[in-house]
């Protein structure tokens, strides 16, 4: 048994720290996975995000030939794509985690240079769509529906980038053994922000993208 | 990490799906049937990758009907 594995530790100590299956036994409403604080980000970030798309698609009904035009502007295999890569970049996430958990930190550290590659993989595709768009002169002024584009998944892009600097943090916190398998809060508080950035692009995606 | 990547592949498979329909003509299904996707699918990241299956149940609840809602009314608007 790894010594330093608390999921598999019998000791009175690691009743005490988070290992899978620990918490679900005695979750608390003011523990949840990550810790509570970014668990508020979430649910106002998704408010934030998806009263942005209610107000996307409210001036989508009054101008429904410009958002259907809009709609056929944007690249449909680079939204997909950058879906797909989002939620790849998810798995690896998940994994790393999950490896920091059994004490294998190279493996962990593996999943989590996985991960900050997806996103960044994310951001060169959105910023050749972006150049693209330019390039065709639909900027934040073309009209309503680009406005709402350029600031609905600019904003987006911002979050996809803040985490992927976060996600380089924990990296080299692990990697100066700083978070363990009994010590990685705020490794699981990175994972829930990356994974909140997956969360509003499935909201995003849909309703710009695929909504005609 | 089994789990994980099954996961994964569901949610490969549900935007594969989404994307096809949003190509075909479904008539007055097309946003049902993606909204629908894509309401399964954030459920499936905060369930399982996020880790709601390990939180408390005022959690689990208040992050389901916040997707419920919002892309309930997303398909009222679309």
């Amino acid at each position: 048994m790894n010594p330093i594995d608390s999921s598999q530790s019998n000791s009175p100590l690691s009743k005490n720290v988070s290992a899978p299956g620990d918490r679900s036994a005695s979750a608390s409403w003011s523990e949840p996975p990550g810790g509570i604080l970014v668990w508020i980000i979430v649910v106002l970030e998704v408010m934030t995000f998806g009263m942005g798309l209610v107000a996307f698609l409210v001036q989508g009904r009054e101008h429904a030939e410009m958002f259907r035009h809009g709609r056929a502007m944007l690249s449909q295999s680079i939204g997909m794509a950058n879906t797909l890569i989002l939620l790849t970049g998810g798995l690896f996430m998940a994994n790393a985690v999950s490896k920091l958990r059994q004490g294998r930190v190279d493996a962990a550290k593996r999943w989590l240079i996985a991960a900050i590659g997806s996103g960044l993989l994310f951001l060169v595709l959105k910023s050749i769509e972006y150049a693209d768009k330019l390039h065709h002169g639909f900027d934040l002024h073309a009209d309503t529906f680009f406005m709402f584009y350029w600031l609905l998944t600019g904003f987006h892009f911002v979050h996809v980038l803040v985490a992927v600097v976060i996600l380089l943090f924990m990296w080299r916190g692990i990697q100066k053994g700083r978070y363990t398998s009994t010590r990685h809060e705020d490794v699981e508080s990175s994972a829930v922000f990356w994974h909140m950035c997956d969360l509003i692009w499935l909201l995003l995606y849909p309703v710009i993208y695929l909504l005609h | 990490m089994k789990l994980n990547l099954i996961c994964w592949l569901v949610l490969v498979v549900l935007t594969i799906a989404g994307v096809t329909v949003s190509g075909a003509n479904l008539g007055g299904a097309t946003h049902g049937i993606i909204l629908s996707a894509a309401f399964v699918k954030s459920g499936l990241v905060g369930w399982r990758f996020m880790e709601l299956h390990r939180a408390h149940v005022a959690w689990k609840s208040a992050f389901l009907l916040l997707i419920a809602g919002l892309t309930g009314l997303f398909f009222v608007l679309a």
